[in-house]
């Protein structure tokens, strides 16, 4: 990857935190800028950061309402939160409102890394669509609508195909309940009847439905489909 | 009355006198007086002496009709006569006062008696105050208030019939009694002009409250009998009312002792649990920071695999004491829908993986579990705990097997491992904060929290969790019991 051009703006108000931010992302190639407040975020952006690292928790605004005014302003930039344990509600709101993805703190650089790499791929994704997905032995055709496991093909119901797209299309992403119902069933139901579908699509594409590998649970938020390696 | 019983005898004494003689007929009238006496007290009686002697003398003493007395003989029997009409009167009068006395102090003994067994059975200070103020209110037909110190403020406790409120000049009067340790209010020196009597109530340690009383009559509130009597249900409420005090003071006493305990627990816990895997990050850092020339890049990864490990379990159980502390504080609300169990149960052994990695770990869920009411969130923790554990208890390259299958309206699902299992009295026990199975010498590493966390949580979801032992081999099972939805069960019997 390129990475010495794509510049990442660290929006944190814990010093050590900023710090390691700053350390772990320049050796991975990034350029790191940094905001400790809401107020200063708000400045850097003029600086067109490719994504944002944004804590949900900062002294001078509220998480959720720096991330509405950064999507007012820019609506495409990726956005990866850092939030707390236990705090679902929190996280699922933040994905609501427009955010890519989450890290738990204390989180590890890897998974941090892995969630930015998932977020602007992405961003690539929806710019130029990628017609054909894989990621371990799965392999998805979303032109031809094709799914095989290795050589094997795979016979999916429409909506399995629905939510087998969807995850596909936003691979290594997490997706909220709420936006997978929206794409699926146009928000007029029960999460239950996702979580219908998740096992039904399991059942087929998983070696091990009680132990998935590709369509992972986020326990209290939503889905996610591993990305490739 | 004494009237008529008197012309009674003095229509027998007329038909006997022909048979028995004039000399006998007094007896008659003496009969009426003593039962006048025994009837109807002292003063009747010597109402009805005096009417007897008049008749005695009038109707058979000659010269008869007329008050006059001819022989000295018959002067002297009159006058006898009249003697011991009233000596007899007395005496029986007497007899009967004592004997109405004896049975009021009865009486009023029995329902003391009953009221002191009353007392006895009742263990809340509540039902005290009431049953004092209902019993002094029946005996003594009054209303009755109770009044005891609250943080310093006397306030009514209990009222019979119910009442609540004072008036000013009660209000300063029961002060008064309380202050003084006197009676004060109506009809006492203090403040007569109050609507209730105020009566302090004390028992050997001092006074502890404040009783008042009131009536609609006008007058005296009681008599001399009844304000004993008051003062002896008085004292019997005071002496009650006091055990109860105390019983509760014990009891706050206990639970504070308790609660030293469970926070002795919690220090000696967290500092434990915090500052080893502290200091072994701490202790590594320096270690790579100082020596960092002399150690082989073998050496140096180990120490950072530590830092990293330890933090991991630094995590665990910062994690652990929030969830505790949540529990506690009654911030745990169940967020719960329709999930399918071993969805939770993957992303459980997700997040355990790392936990894991020394352990088989095998799935035995029945196919085709109804879908459960559950908060996703609370039972992956449960399940993540539960596997910790049994991590944790059992020893490397064991088996942990996750049973779960449909038992009637309740499915349960058991997390059955190879390690030692856990002694038979302390089942229970192992739910409680801070519990740890000794073993042997040492105390194995953890917080002792997470199956305390655990049954909060599956109670929470109206689930219940127990803890027993394998029967084929040594080993610990944890059972998880939740019902199945009713509209579940519906679908079920009308398949």
């Amino acid at each position: 990857m390129n990475a010495s051009a794509v510049k990442v703006l660290v929006i944190e108000d814990e010093p050590p935190i900023r710090k390691l931010l700053r350390m772990g992302l320049s050796t991975q190639g990034y350029e790191v800028i940094e905001a400790s407040n809401g107020r200063t975020a708000l400045e850097q952006l003029a600086q067109q950061p490719a994504l944002i690292i944004l804590d949900l928790g900062l002294p001078d605004i509220q998480g959720h309402e720096l991330l509405r005014t950064i999507r007012a302003r820019n609506d495409s930039v990726p956005v990866v939160v850092l939030s707390s344990r236990g705090d679902e509600a929190g996280k699922v709101q933040a994905l609501d409102l427009g955010a890519d993805d989450y890290v738990t703190k204390p989180f590890g650089m890897d998974e941090l890394l892995a969630r930015m790499r998932a977020a602007l791929r992405h961003q690539l994704q929806v710019q130029g669509e990628r017609p054909l997905f894989h990621s371990g032995d799965l392999s998805v055709d979303l032109v031809r609508r094709i799914v095989k496991i290795g050589a094997r093909e795979i016979k999916l119901s429409p909506k399995e195909y629905d939510l087998l797209r969807v995850l596909v299309q936003h691979a290594g992403k997490v997706l909220t309940h709420r936006f997978l119902l929206k794409e699926l069933w146009n928000e007029l139901t029960d999460a239950q009847y996702l979580r219908v579908y998740v096992r039904q699509l399991r059942q087929k594409i998983e070696a091990d439905p009680e132990r998935p590998h590709f369509v992972l649970t986020e326990t209290g938020i939503g889905y996610r489909l591993r990305a490739p390696d | 009355m004494a009237v008529a019983i008197v012309a009674a005898s003095l229509g027998a004494a007329k038909l006997i006198q022909p048979w028995f003689g004039v000399e006998n007929v007094d007896l008659v009238f003496l009969t009426a007086v003593v039962a006048i006496a025994v009837r109807f007290g002292l003063w009747p009686s010597l109402f009805a002496s005096v009417l007897a002697s008049l008749c005695y003398n009038f109707f058979f003493l000659p010269p008869i009709h007329t008050f006059t007395i001819a022989d000295p003989t018959n002067i002297a029997a009159f006058f006898f006569f009249m003697l011991i009409a009233i000596l007899v009167s007395n005496l029986a009068a007497r007899g009967r006062t004592q004997a109405v006395s004896a049975i009021a102090r009865a009486h009023a003994t029995e329902l003391l008696y009953a009221f002191s067994r009353k007392l006895a059975g009742t263990a809340t200070l509540d039902d005290v105050l009431w049953v004092t103020a209902h019993q002094a209110a029946l005996m003594l037909r009054v209303r009755v208030v109770l009044l005891l110190a609250e943080e310093g403020v006397l306030t009514v406790k209990a009222g019979y019939p119910p009442e609540d409120r004072l008036d000013k000049t009660d209000v300063a009067a029961a002060n008064w009694a309380w202050g003084n340790d006197r009676p004060a209010g109506r009809g006492a020196d203090t403040l007569p002009g109050a609507k209730r009597l105020f009566l302090p109530m004390r028992t050997g340690r001092g006074i502890i409250g404040v009783i008042g009383i009131d009536d609609d009559r006008s007058g005296p509130l009681l008599t001399p009998d009844q304000r004993r009597l008051l003062d002896a249900l008085v004292d019997q409420g005071a002496l009650a009312i006091e055990r109860v005090l105390l019983v509760e003071d014990m009891e706050r006493v206990r639970r504070s002792v308790e609660s030293e305990r469970l926070r002795a627990a919690l220090l000696t816990s967290i500092s434990h649990d915090l500052k080893t895997p502290l200091a072994s990050v701490l202790g590594s850092a320096f270690t790579l920071k100082n020596y960092s020339p002399n150690l082989s890049d073998a050496e140096k990864a180990e120490l950072l695999a530590t830092i990293i490990e330890e933090s991991e379990r630094l995590n665990r159980f910062i994690a652990n004491l929030l969830d505790m502390t949540k529990l506690e504080s009654g911030a745990i609300v169940p967020n719960t829908a329709r999930h399918d169990l071993s969805e939770i149960v993957g992303s459980a052994l997700r997040r355990a993986g790392k936990i894991l990695l020394q352990h088989q770990v095998r799935l035995e869920l029945q196919a085709g579990l109804p879908m459960l009411e559950l908060d996703a969130v609370l039972f992956e923790q449960v399940l993540f705990n539960l596997l910790d554990n049994a991590a944790k208890y059992a020893p490397s390259g064991s088996a942990i097997v996750l049973n779960a299958r449909r038992d009637g309206e309740m499915v349960a699902l058991q997390v059955i491992d190879e390690g030692a299992g856990i002694p038979q009295a302390e089942l229970e026990s192992v739910f409680e904060k801070f519990y740890r199975v000794q073993k042997a010498d040492h105390v194995r590493p953890g917080t002792g929290l997470g199956l305390a966390i655990s049954r909060g949580f599956v109670e929470a979801m109206h689930g219940t969790i127990s803890a027993g032992n394998r029967g084929d081999r040594s080993g610990a099972v944890l059972t998880i019991r939740l019902p199945v939805p009713a509209e579940v069960q519906a679908l079920d019997t009308a398949a």
